[in-house]
């Protein structure tokens, strides 16, 4: 089932297009890692999605159902931007404040349950002011988790952490994504961190939604060449490119043949081996998902 | 809508900038007490003449008329000036403010998605704060005399209910122009500098003269803080009741029409 469904949605701010004819799909299960730069409309697509934002054009569906309805929303938990808290208000007391807008039934035992989760017991009776970053992003996605959503949307949630609290974050994203069986749709900057978690991305550029992905599909196309080495480096380049039919390939001046085709590299062993050729390495390389999203981007501009 | 404000009332009783406003409310009043009880005093009134200052006999009378009046009328002298609006418009302010500066109003308008619910919360929100400044004032205001050697006639309670429930109409009107103000802006800044130019009568002065100079009658007696000043007076006749629920319920309906307004037309 599609849990976030958007079709042609768009918004225009005076005559910028922030988004544009946008089609978005996430499943049920996923982490969507989001990805786009400064300003390619990912914080607006997020705030269309949770009605805090009105579409120009197009639909976006939850479950679905609209993005007004009551019954979906319910199930949606969001953290846009930074997260909204009291400064003045302690970590317990902002969730507890929640709580009451959100009319849950026994508040407490919830908020309790979600300080646990999100490590903020310790800290819950200190104002929020005096939080370091990831506590505070850390209550934010308390927040979002207040009402037990299926759905939750982050954006930027590790924006501004330290490596460790990066880590926290990960490490409770994929937890509450396994034992919770949440999706989630998160939007970053930091696309190392992303392809730790991410099952499938969503590219967006200028608004318009470049690529949509899974992680085994990105996987495949991240393998951007075969590379071998062998005792014999013309014979086997020959043989490889009659056998095969090979149309890419080249060889580097310390005799690593590079193969650009698609091939299967079993297939690459088995007939060198049948001819005598000793492969002394071989493997495939592949991109990261930060040099896949640049080349895609057509540029290494800052993400 | 309710949880909405019963969410907000749980923040006002934690909320640090109320109890300032309070705090500042009591003070003057205790300040202005202080300073009438002071210069009315004949001991002080004799040394400031002994030491050169003209004093006449109207200043000797000021105590005369000030032990005459009732609790009510001293009450209002000390509350008719309009501070209990500029303290109450600058206290709304802040406290819708917060909302934005803090950006809960993310996490309010996501789980609440009717914006017009949000509004009617903090008009019934402004309706407390400025309800809770009035009582303390009033009673502040009652209390506080004897105090300071002064002890005016004692009033009925429901005189001083009546004069209450009649001063806390401008007083909430006048809120809703800093919620107004702040929704448009998303800043504080220009709610605040209106509670003070309006609390504080200037644009009353304004007003009258330019009414005065365009020969218009006179509109300045249906701003809130003249309303505040010259209707709410310890017992309203009907014409005074007309006049302050009259000119309160507009400039709250005026008010309430164009924070609903911007919060629906407006992203969050």
């Amino acid at each position: 089932m599609a849990v976030i469904q958007t079709a042609d949605l768009s918004k225009r701010y005076g005559d910028q297009w922030a988004v544009e004819h946008l089609n978005l799909q996430v499943e049920q299960g996923d982490i969507y890692g989001f990805i786009g730069r400064n300003g390619a409309g990912k914080s607006t697509t997020l705030k269309l999605l949770c009605g805090l934002a009105r579409p120009t054009q197009g639909e976006a569906f939850i479950f679905e159902r609209p993005v007004y309805d009551p019954v979906a929303r319910r199930r949606i938990g969001a953290l846009i931007e930074q997260p909204g808290l009291y400064p003045d208000l302690s970590g317990r007391e902002n969730l507890r404040l929640y709580a009451l807008l959100l009319g849950l039934d026994s508040p407490e035992r919830q908020v309790d349950e979600i300080l646990a989760t999100v490590g903020l017991l310790a800290t819950e009776k200190k104002p929020v002011k005096q939080y370091s970053m990831g506590m505070k992003q850390r209550l934010g996605v308390g927040l979002a988790l207040l009402g037990g959503p299926d759905l939750l949307l982050l954006d930027e949630p590790i924006n501004g952490l330290d490596p460790e609290g990066i880590r926290e974050m990960r490490e409770l994203l994929l937890r509450l994504n396994r034992e919770r069986g949440l999706t989630i749709l998160v939007s970053s900057h930091i696309l190392g961190e992303l392809s730790k978690i991410a099952t499938r991305y969503g590219i967006i550029q200028k608004g318009k939604m470049a690529e949509q992905i899974t992680a085994d599909e990105l996987a495949q196309k991240c393998a951007d060449y075969l590379y071998l080495r062998t005792n014999e480096p013309q014979k086997a380049a020959a043989l490889l490119e009659r056998k095969f039919r090979l149309s890419r390939w080249e060889m580097q001046p310390e005799g690593e043949m590079r193969i650009y085709d698609t091939i299967d590299a079993r297939a690459v062993g088995q007939a060198l081996a049948e001819a005598g050729v000793a492969v002394e390495e071989m493997g495939l390389h592949r991109q990261d998902l930060e040099s896949y999203f640049l080349s895609r981007m057509g540029g290494a501009e800052h993400v | 809508m309710f949880n909405l404000l019963q969410m907000d009332i749980r923040r006002l009783y934690h909320s640090r900038n109320f109890y300032i406003i309070l705090g500042v409310t009591a003070a003057l009043i205790l300040a202005l007490v202080a300073l009438v009880s002071t210069v009315t005093d004949q001991r002080v009134l004799d040394a400031m003449q002994s030491q050169g200052a003209e004093i006449d006999a109207s200043e000797y009378e000021m105590r005369a008329e000030f032990e005459a009046m009732t609790q009510l009328e001293f009450a209002h002298e000390c509350l008719g000036s309009g501070f209990l609006l500029l303290l109450g418009g600058i206290g709304v302010t802040l406290f819708v403010h917060s909302d934005f500066s803090s950006g809960y109003i993310k996490n309010i308008c996501f789980a609440r998605p009717r914006r017009r619910d949000y509004v009617l919360c903090k008009i019934l929100l402004a309706g407390v704060y400025s309800g809770v400044l009035v009582v303390l004032g009033v009673a502040v205001s009652l209390a506080c005399p004897p105090l300071f050697g002064l002890h005016p006639a004692a009033s009925s309670l429901w005189g001083i209910l009546q004069y209450a429930f009649w001063l806390w109409m401008p007083c909430w009107a006048f809120g809703l122009m800093g919620l107004a103000l702040t929704l448009l802006t998303r800043s504080s800044t220009l709610g605040i500098i209106m509670a003070v130019i309006s609390g504080g009568g200037v644009t009353v002065a304004v007003l009258r003269t330019v009414c005065r100079q365009l020969g218009w009658p006179a509109l300045e007696q249906y701003l809130l803080s003249s309303v505040a000043q010259f209707q709410c007076t310890p017992l309203p006749g009907r014409s005074e009741m007309v006049m302050i629920l009259g000119c309160s319920l507009g400039w709250a309906a005026f008010y309430a029409a164009a924070g609903l307004a911007v919060m629906a037309k407006h992203d969050i």
